[in-house]
């Protein structure tokens, strides 16, 4: 039997339920807590070999920008949530804003020698 | 703090060296070389610049040994109101003078019979007190022996007496020679009654003219008989001896040819002496002479023969007058007035008043009397004398008043005047014996005062200055002190010019001035203080260097320190050392301000401001071993601190630049103000990018510039 509803209204209807679904998973990935990782500013201070390979993701305000050269990147200081400082380099790849003073969560990996480099960062 | 100090003198000592090489000893001989040479003290003023020199001798001289204290004698006399008195030479006089301090007037107690022997004679010869009838001449004549017996006459009064012997010795052989005279009168009146019978007229007209030519020639010839006596007697008289001892003239002769046509006769000046003719006459006389010829020649030899003795008897009064006014003349200059009273007193009483006059040679009352416009007499004499006397009563008198009032010094100097003239008088001999040794004393002490200020040994002098001051109250020793002082000062300023002159290496100037500094004070202490100092130096000199080359070697700046002034008086002139030593000072002063500063910082509840002024200290010195102290002791207190800041300062310079920063993040999270953390986080921070960029790091990122000591981690107030 042929189908009452327009097939034009099927070709309007899905693709907006899609999008009404994509929405509503994106919102919901962003109401989802995140997880942060417990990152030790002492151990890292007394032996930053042992960390060399790690990913942390990490909470913190930017303290301050220690240096800055163009096509190599900047160098931040960042005070995590127990009150320590560490500093951090951001390649100059990375397009996200830092500002000083702004808390920002942070996917940071520990690089050669103890680099500490930022990954990804979303603002708190 | 007081290690500050000292080691900051130290360091400033050093610096002076060198800048007292030549600014400082032109400027001590601009200043104090002008002040000294105004003074006429650094160099003794020789009266060159000043117009009078004002040394201690001279100081002395014009204030203290002046005329008055020190007589001056010229050739063994010295002159009072225009009359020259012998006194032997200064020496002598001096001599007899302190004698005469010494001396108890215990034994003048004969004195005063003595002067009463004396007074008595003089008041027998008085005019107003002859007698008449009464020869008061002959007892005090014989008061003379009496007189003599005393020591203080010393003979005197025998002198006078023997020439008042002698006067009347003259006298009576004079009388004698009127018998003899008398006799040959007679006898010449015989012989002209004979001849007067001659009826020859051309016999008579010639003996009438010869007689007229033998009476005038005779007449001449004893006129210059008489003269030739007189110069005689003058040549005699200047020759006669200056002591007391006694005095003789010798005697006077003279001898004249009497000539008479052609008859000569020789006529001796002695006494009895008679006509003598000459071998020529005596054959005229003989030949072919008629027998009144003879007659005639008898009549003049007589004649001649009382001519002679005439002659004869004024010759020998003659010379006796002129011996006894010589003696009298003798005693004045020998200032024994009372003496000379007397012999004037015998002499008016033996010699008329005809013979008053004074006749004694010209050469010695020349010498007396220095005034030529002046006809001396016996009266001339007589009012010397008194005059001398009344002026001793009178100097004397000033002299008790001036020791009662306590003017000791004056007392001494009129004194002093007073013997000079009337050193035999009575009333310089009564002088009591008490007040005598006082100003014997003072006198002593007078003597010694010139002969140490003669050798500059002025610390003598000012002892004995305050002794005479004691004793004698107005004594001048204002004039004195201040001449010593001036002398003193003068050497101290030469002796601190040498000592420059030391220092800045200029040895000849320093030798110049320690002349210098030797000749205005030979005794001066300072210059054996600087003899034996300039001998330490020179000790010091040769040993500092090795020793200071060795302490260098050991690195030992602590030990340097310690001797830092003896180091620095050493090797002023060694450039090279001095700078070593300047360095040396100057790390140590700075680790010492660092341990200053930190405990203050610990004091102030601020231990990581003290560690980190001390790790900046150890960068200065690191061997330092009171730094090393000083860090031990605040270890415990920093623990944490200090070991981030140790790990950050090797990982920074071991280029592991990330666990730097975070290490040096680490510690400025524990000391904000740190600025060993800012400087090593910007190091870090730096030499990070540059690993980042591929480019090497830079050397000088990888190790800590530490911030000054004293101006970093100052402790906050």
């Amino acid at each position: 039997m042929p189908s009452k509803i327009h097939p034009v209204w099927y070709a309007v209807a899905i693709p907006l339920a899609g999008v009404i679904i994509a929405v509503l998973l994106v919102s919901w990935r962003k109401s989802a807590p995140a997880t942060v990782d417990r990152f030790s500013v002492e151990q890292y201070c007394a032996a930053p070999a042992n960390f060399m390979g790690n990913a942390y993701t990490v909470e913190g305000q930017i303290d301050a920008q220690l240096a800055y050269q163009q096509n190599v990147g900047r160098l931040i200081s960042v005070r995590l949530q127990d009150g320590k400082r560490i500093g951090v380099f951001a390649k100059p790849t990375f397009k996200e804003k830092l500002a000083v003073g702004q808390r920002y969560r942070m996917d940071i990996v520990i690089g050669q020698d103890g680099l500490i480099t930022l990954e990804s960062i979303t603002k708190l | 703090m007081k290690r500050i100090h000292i080691f900051g003198i130290a360091v400033l000592l050093l610096t002076l060296a060198e800048q007292t090489r030549a600014a400082d000893s032109a400027a001590y001989r601009s200043e104090s070389g002008v002040m000294a040479d105004s003074a006429g003290v650094r160099k003794p003023d020789d009266g060159s610049k000043t117009g009078q020199d004002n040394s201690v001798p001279a100081i002395m001289e014009r204030f203290v040994m002046g005329d008055a204290f020190s007589p001056d004698f010229e050739e063994g006399a010295f002159s009072w109101k225009g009359k020259r008195f012998n006194a032997g030479n200064a020496r002598a006089f001096r001599a007899r003078f302190e004698r005469y301090l010494s001396t108890p007037l215990e034994e003048y107690q004969a004195e005063r019979t003595y002067r009463e022997t004396l007074a008595q004679i003089e008041d027998l010869l008085q005019v107003i007190n002859a007698e008449k009838g009464v020869d008061k001449t002959y007892q005090a004549w014989t008061l003379l022996y009496d007189a003599a017996k005393f020591p203080p006459d010393a003979d005197a009064s025998i002198l006078i007496a023997n020439q008042v012997y002698n006067a009347w010795s003259v006298r009576n052989e004079n009388d004698a020679t009127l018998v003899e005279k008398a006799e040959l009168e007679r006898t010449r009146r015989a012989q002209e009654r004979t001849v007067s019978y001659w009826s020859y007229s051309d016999e008579a007209r010639e003996r009438t003219q010869y007689e007229e030519n033998l009476n005038r020639e005779l007449k001449i010839q004893k006129m210059k008989l008489m003269q030739q006596v007189v110069s005689n007697n003058s040549g005699a008289s200047s020759s006669s001896s200056s002591s007391t001892s006694g005095s003789s003239a010798k005697t006077a002769t003279g001898s004249v040819k009497i000539k008479s046509g052609d008859n000569e006769f020789a006529l001796n000046g002695t006494p009895g002496a008679q006509a003598q003719p000459g071998k020529q006459a005596a054959a005229a006389i003989t030949q072919g002479m008629t027998d009144a010829a003879f007659r005639a020649a008898d009549l003049t030899k007589t004649t001649a023969e009382i001519a002679t003795i005439e002659a004869s008897a004024v010759a020998a009064n003659m010379r006796a007058k002129f011996e006894f006014q010589t003696q009298i003349v003798m005693l004045l200059m020998q200032r024994r007035f009372e003496h000379a009273l007397i012999a004037i007193g015998f002499y008016q009483k033996i010699f008329k008043g005809s013979h008053q006059g004074l006749e004694v040679g010209k050469t010695q009352l020349s010498q007396f009397f220095q005034t030529a416009d002046i006809t001396p007499s016996m009266r001339t004499l007589e009012t010397v004398a008194r005059e001398a006397m009344n002026d001793t009563r009178t100097g004397m008198r000033a002299v008790d008043a001036s020791y009662d009032a306590g003017d000791r010094w004056t007392a001494l100097e009129r004194l002093q005047e007073t013997f000079a003239l009337g050193e035999y008088s009575a009333e310089v001999n009564a002088f009591p014996t008490d007040k005598r040794r006082v100003l014997l004393d003072i006198y002593r002490d007078a003597r010694d005062l010139q002969r140490v200020a003669e050798l500059k040994d002025y610390g003598n002098v000012e002892a004995i200055v305050a002794r005479l001051n004691k004793s004698a109250p107005d004594f001048p020793s204002t004039p004195v002190l201040s001449a010593v002082r001036s002398a003193q000062q003068g050497s101290n300023i030469a002796l601190y010019a040498a000592k420059q002159a030391m220092l800045s290496g200029n040895t000849a100037e320093a030798q110049s001035n320690m002349k210098e500094a030797i000749a205005l004070w030979p005794l001066n202490p300072a210059i054996k203080d600087f003899s034996e100092s300039a001998a330490d130096k020179l000790d010091l000199s040769t040993q500092a260097v090795p020793m200071f080359d060795q302490l260098l070697a050991q690195k030992n700046d602590r030990a340097i320190a310690a001797k830092a002034v003896e180091f620095g008086m050493a090797l002023h002139q060694d450039p090279e050392r001095s700078a070593q030593l300047k360095k040396t000072l100057e790390r140590v002063s700075q680790v010492d301000i660092a341990i200053a500063y930190a405990n203050e910082a610990l004091a102030q509840r601020n231990p990581y401001a003290a560690w980190e002024t001390l790790l900046n200290a150890r960068a200065i010195d690191p061997d330092d071993p009171e730094l090393a102290r000083a860090m031990g002791r605040m270890a415990g207190q920093v623990g944490e601190y200090a070991r981030i800041l140790t790990d950050g300062e090797r990982a920074l310079k071991e280029g592991r630049t990330a666990g730097a920063l975070a290490l040096f993040l680490a510690g400025q999270d524990m000391y904000p103000a740190s600025q060993i953390c800012r400087i090593g986080v910007e190091n870090a921070s730096q030499a990070l990018m540059q690993q980042q960029a591929g480019r090497p790091v830079d050397d000088s990122l990888l190790l800590l510039n530490r911030p000054n000591v004293s101006s970093a981690n100052a402790p906050a107030n």
